[in-house]
């Protein structure tokens, strides 16, 4: 039986030295609770605190408990912990108030308890808890500290050093299969009737639409419909001869663009008609020329021309439409 | 004035042009391109950049237009030695006055060839370049005038970039047109193979006066423009700034400027010079066309995406060219 000196420091920082038989070191802390773990009873209150047991395994718990007494007219203040009661001791949970016995006349007696553990093995003390009386900071009862024995776990070197175990799998229960099941049901269930719905509703929708949508105006159809409403506006008869020329060369070089893919409205006159020569008759292509070449002089060139020019410039975009536009052929009836 | 009587003095005026380029017609082989270019400068009062290979014929056509007009002409080989005193002139002290007296450099001429223009430092092209601007020189404490016409006819050779000095961006703009010059087609080859073979080299002869040229100018800025005309000029150039409000939105990654109010100026007076030479008495959106590239290839800047794709500012003004609407 060896011999061996402990020490344990105490809140305050004074020290408290033991000789222990290891063999006894139980024993040694009955003696020590002993000698330290005096009941106070003052002011009208008293207090004491111990644990359901000294002697836990690493990060195994145990409940310390706190037992008041006091008088009626006294009031008491329970400390607030955070998350610890000291260093190395952590608390795991804090239970409620528990009244043991109420002497209406007399005393009062409750227990606050808490479940603590520690992650550092050794010998570590709880320190006083004090407990102020009557919100006055002067008057307080305290505990005695209490010894709390963390055992490591016992190593062997000589071991072989094992890897983490891996978790286990539990396997999936029937409940669970069914609780699944149940879910994707449900959404194949919910997707199903939105598609189906959203479906319908556009279908409908389309119905109506199709109903009201007038039929696309081919590109022909378009510029003999503006040709016609350019020649209503009289705009040359009213000095605005510019501004029609301007329109008539915009239809024609528009309904080049859709009909044959040239791109006009970018195009210089002698860009246009260079690509329109191979795509019309000589006679077409004279009247495109005209009205081209007409226009340009009207526009840029300050050209006033005669009411016949005019005339003639829509003649011939008409003509040169009415001669490009694509022919329709129909099947004979046998 | 009304259009029929500008389009007959513009005939009238203009009869000139044809007799120009028959002159250089006869020194100057498949470059037709050029000297329509050179005329355009000449009759719009705008500087010309030249670039090309060597061997083109750029100086020999820069030569030939100054022969065939009477008027004062001179070469300045630019070179990394060069100083600006050797340009513009310097102070020079007469032992026997016992006093400075101002020597004039080359630029006193009505036409400057500054060939190969890259060659020379910053400080020799920036003392030509304002002399172009400003049309005068301060030597000493004095300024003197340049002589009217003042017309600055510079090449540059792209290849050989060792060595020299790429003139910036805000110079480079002062130039109305910078026009490129590229091969001759085989047939034109064939003729300037006999024309050298022969060893009989033709010579042009003067026809015109420099007031002739400033009478030609005036008439020039008289060619009518019409306000659609002027709109197309600003749709192009606004286009060349910012190319999504043309749904060009392909081209705006590859733009990092575009051209500079000095560039709608210059298109529209290159317009009407072409217009002049084309003896039309008023602007159409070909002559804007035709002139484009000349006026816009320096003042549009490429950003490295364009650079790395090797997509040049010819390609970018085509983009734009096809984009804006034509009047």
């Amino acid at each position: 039986m060896s011999m061996e000196v402990r020490r344990w420091k105490l809140e305050g920082g004074s020290y408290v030295k033991l000789c222990v038989f290891v063999p006894l070191r139980e024993i040694a802390i009955i003696v020590f609770l002993f000698f330290f773990s005096l009941a106070a009873f003052s002011q009208g209150a008293s207090i004491s605190a111990e644990l359901d047991t000294n002697v836990i395994k690493l990060g195994g718990q145990t409940k310390l408990r706190l037992r008041i007494e006091h008088t009626k007219d006294v009031t008491i203040a329970f400390p607030q912990f955070k998350d610890s009661i000291a260093s190395h001791i952590e608390i795991v949970e804090e239970h409620k108030l528990d009244t043991l016995s109420e002497e209406v006349t007399t005393f009062y007696k409750f227990e606050k308890s808490y479940t603590i553990t520690s992650f550092d093995s050794g010998y570590w003390v709880i320190p006083p808890i004090r407990v102020y009386l009557n919100n006055d900071t002067s008057k307080y009862i305290e505990t005695e500290p209490v010894m709390l024995d963390v055992k490591g776990v016992a190593l062997d070197p000589q071991k072989e050093v094992n890897d983490i175990k891996e978790p286990l799998s539990m396997g999936i229960t029937l409940k669970e299969i069914l609780i699944i099941a149940g879910i994707i049901f449900l959404v194949v269930g919910l997707i199903s009737a939105i598609a189906l719905y959203w479906l319908f509703f556009r279908k409908k929708k389309l119905k109506i639409t199709q109903l009201f949508q007038p039929k696309p105006l081919s590109a022909h159809e378009k510029a003999l419909g503006l040709l016609d409403q350019l020649r209503k506006k009289k705009l040359w008869e009213t000095n605005q001869v510019k501004l029609y020329h301007s329109e008539l060369t915009d239809i024609v070089r528009n309904y080049i663009d859709e009909r044959f893919g040239v791109s006009s409205p970018e195009q210089v006159s002698d860009e246009t008609l260079a690509a329109m020569k191979d795509k019309v008759d000589e006679n077409t292509f004279t009247k495109l020329k005209q009205l081209l070449q007409l226009a340009d002089m009207v526009k840029f060139a300050k050209a006033e021309p005669l009411s016949n020019e005019n005339e003639l410039s829509m003649n011939n975009a008409v003509d040169f439409v009415n001669a490009t536009k694509p022919v329709e052929v129909k099947e004979e009836k046998k | 004035m009304d259009i029929k009587e500008l389009n007959e003095k513009i005939q009238r005026e203009s009869a000139f042009v044809d007799l120009i380029q028959m002159e250089m017609d006869k020194v100057i082989v498949g470059q037709k391109y050029m000297t329509e270019r050179l005329l355009i400068g000449l009759l719009s009062n705008g500087h010309i950049l030249l670039e090309g290979v060597p061997g083109l014929a750029k100086t020999l056509a820069i030569n030939s237009l100054a022969s065939c007009i009477d008027a004062g002409f001179s070469r300045i080989q630019f070179t990394p030695d060069l100083l600006p005193a050797d340009l513009i002139g310097t102070m020079i002290y007469n032992q026997k006055k016992e006093e400075f007296t101002v020597r004039k450099g080359p630029i006193f001429s009505n036409f400057i060839l500054a060939d190969e223009i890259n060659r020379a430092p910053a400080k020799v092209q920036s003392a030509l370049l304002e002399a172009m601007q400003e049309k005068q020189v301060t030597i000493g404490d004095q300024t003197f005038k340049l002589p009217e016409p003042f017309l600055v006819l510079a090449t540059q050779n792209p290849i050989e970039q060792e060595g020299t000095y790429t003139l910036p961006e805000a110079q480079v703009d002062r130039f109305m047109l910078k026009v490129v010059i590229t091969y001759p087609n085989k047939e034109d080859e064939r003729k300037i193979i006999r024309q050298n073979a022969g060893g009989v080299f033709p010579k042009t002869s003067k026809i015109l006066t420099t007031a002739e040229i400033l009478k030609s100018r005036e008439v020039v800025r008289e060619v009518y423009m019409d306000e659609k005309i002027e709109r197309y000029i600003i749709d192009i150039v606004f286009a060349t700034r910012a190319p999504k409000d043309y749904k060009l939105d392909k081209i705006a990654p590859l733009i990092s400027y575009g051209g500079s109010p000095r560039a709608s100026i210059s298109l529209a007076l290159a317009s009407k010079a072409y217009a002049f030479i084309k003896r039309r008495g008023y602007v159409i959106p070909e002559d804007v066309r035709a002139v484009c590239n000349d006026v816009l290839r320096h003042r549009i800047g490429l950003t490295y995406e364009a650079e790395a794709e090797n997509i040049t500012s010819e390609n970018v003004i085509a983009e734009i060219l096809n984009a804006v609407e034509v009047p």
